[in-house]
């Protein structure tokens, strides 16, 4: 009865306890068959409780299927983009963007005319 | 793209060993439970029935109990059921004794209601289940019971429940402490005021 008391029950402790020994093993078996059926269907709210889908999985599954897409997403660019074409355009913006390049193409009647007197200077000669 | 695919969908399949493995634990989680339920139940009963002296409702009582205890604390370790178990079917008999106070306060002045208490509560031994024992032996058992009960529903609430918790029910100090939300010491104070009481009551010779 008590485990941790050093002190052995009295009689009246002892007495009270056979009887309720008595009591509990004599139940009939309509009570018996009772408390089985409460016992089976608080298993069975528990069993429904735990069903149900964890807390903790809506937050985790959100962030994991946004983890996925953004992983299939990055990687589906990553191998669309054509390089070449980038590196061509970059090519083109350095030479709009460089001042001297343009200024020759201003000129460029002046370098036609002057390779047109030395092609005469070389023939005259 | 092959290889994108295939560290994508490795995510799915460590979800699926987490429900896999929660599934396996809630079995478990079920058994045990399924097991100290069956080991509790029959003295649950008796104790909820010596208290409300009602069969059908001592069995609402420890229904209910079982019901709270799967519910909220199935995830508790097992160790802690038995004291939680016990606290809940306390909480419910003690919230059926108030209710059944009220009721009489409001209902107690019409004739033939409930506050006929001794007729409500009709032949005390339909509480004193049949055993094997010979008819002279049941009938001293019977007997005994009765005189127990009358004398267990002379103490105050508190050392009653200190009595069936660590009499009938076997609980430790602690674990009655646990069921009945005191100290260890108030516990001590309880059970052996309510030995005391009952030795006077019962005598020695009982």
């Amino acid at each position: 009865m008590n485990n941790q008391s050093d002190e052995q029950p009295s009689q009246v402790e002892q007495r009270a306890r056979q009887l309720f020994d008595n009591s509990v093993a004599s139940l009939d078996a309509r009570t018996l068959s009772r408390l089985n059926r409460a016992r089976q269907g608080a298993l069975e709210v528990a069993r429904k409780d735990r069903m149900v889908m964890p807390r903790w999985l809506v937050p985790v599954g959100s962030v994991a299927a946004l983890a996925l897409i953004v992983t299939v997403s990055v990687r589906m660019i990553g191998t669309n983009v054509v390089k070449p074409e980038i590196d061509s355009r970059i090519e083109d913006m350095e030479i709009i963007a460089s001042n001297e390049e343009l200024d020759l193409l201003q000129d460029v009647d002046f370098y036609d005319s002057l390779d047109a007197v030395e092609t005469s200077d070389g023939e005259a000669s | 793209m092959f290889d994108t695919l295939a560290q994508s969908l490795t995510l799915p399949i460590k979800i699926g060993a987490v429900f896999a493995h929660e599934g396996e634990t809630l079995l478990d989680q079920i058994q045990a439970l399924d097991k100290f339920l069956a080991s509790v139940e029959k003295r649950a009963f008796q104790m909820a029935r010596m208290a409300v002296r009602d069969a059908d409702e001592a069995m609402d009582i420890v229904q209910d109990a079982m019901i709270k205890l799967a519910r909220n604390y199935a995830n508790r370790p097992n160790d802690e059921w038995r004291p939680l178990f016990y606290r809940i079917l306390n909480n419910r008999i003690r919230d059926w004794q108030r209710r059944r106070v009220v009721r009489n306060k409001i209902f107690g002045w019409l004739p033939g209601s409930f506050a006929d208490d001794q007729e409500e509560r009709g032949d005390p031994y339909e509480a004193v289940p049949e055993s094997g024992h010979g008819p002279s032996e049941q009938l001293m058992l019977s007997d005994a019971m009765v005189t127990l009960q009358a004398a267990l529903r002379e103490l105050p609430a508190r050392q009653q429940q200190a009595f069936c918790l660590r009499n009938f029910e076997g609980l430790d100090v602690a674990q009655t402490a646990m069921a009945m939300s005191c100290s260890e010491g108030s516990v001590k104070t309880h059970y052996s005021r309510a030995v005391h009481s009952l030795r006077e009551t019962l005598g020695d010779t009982w």
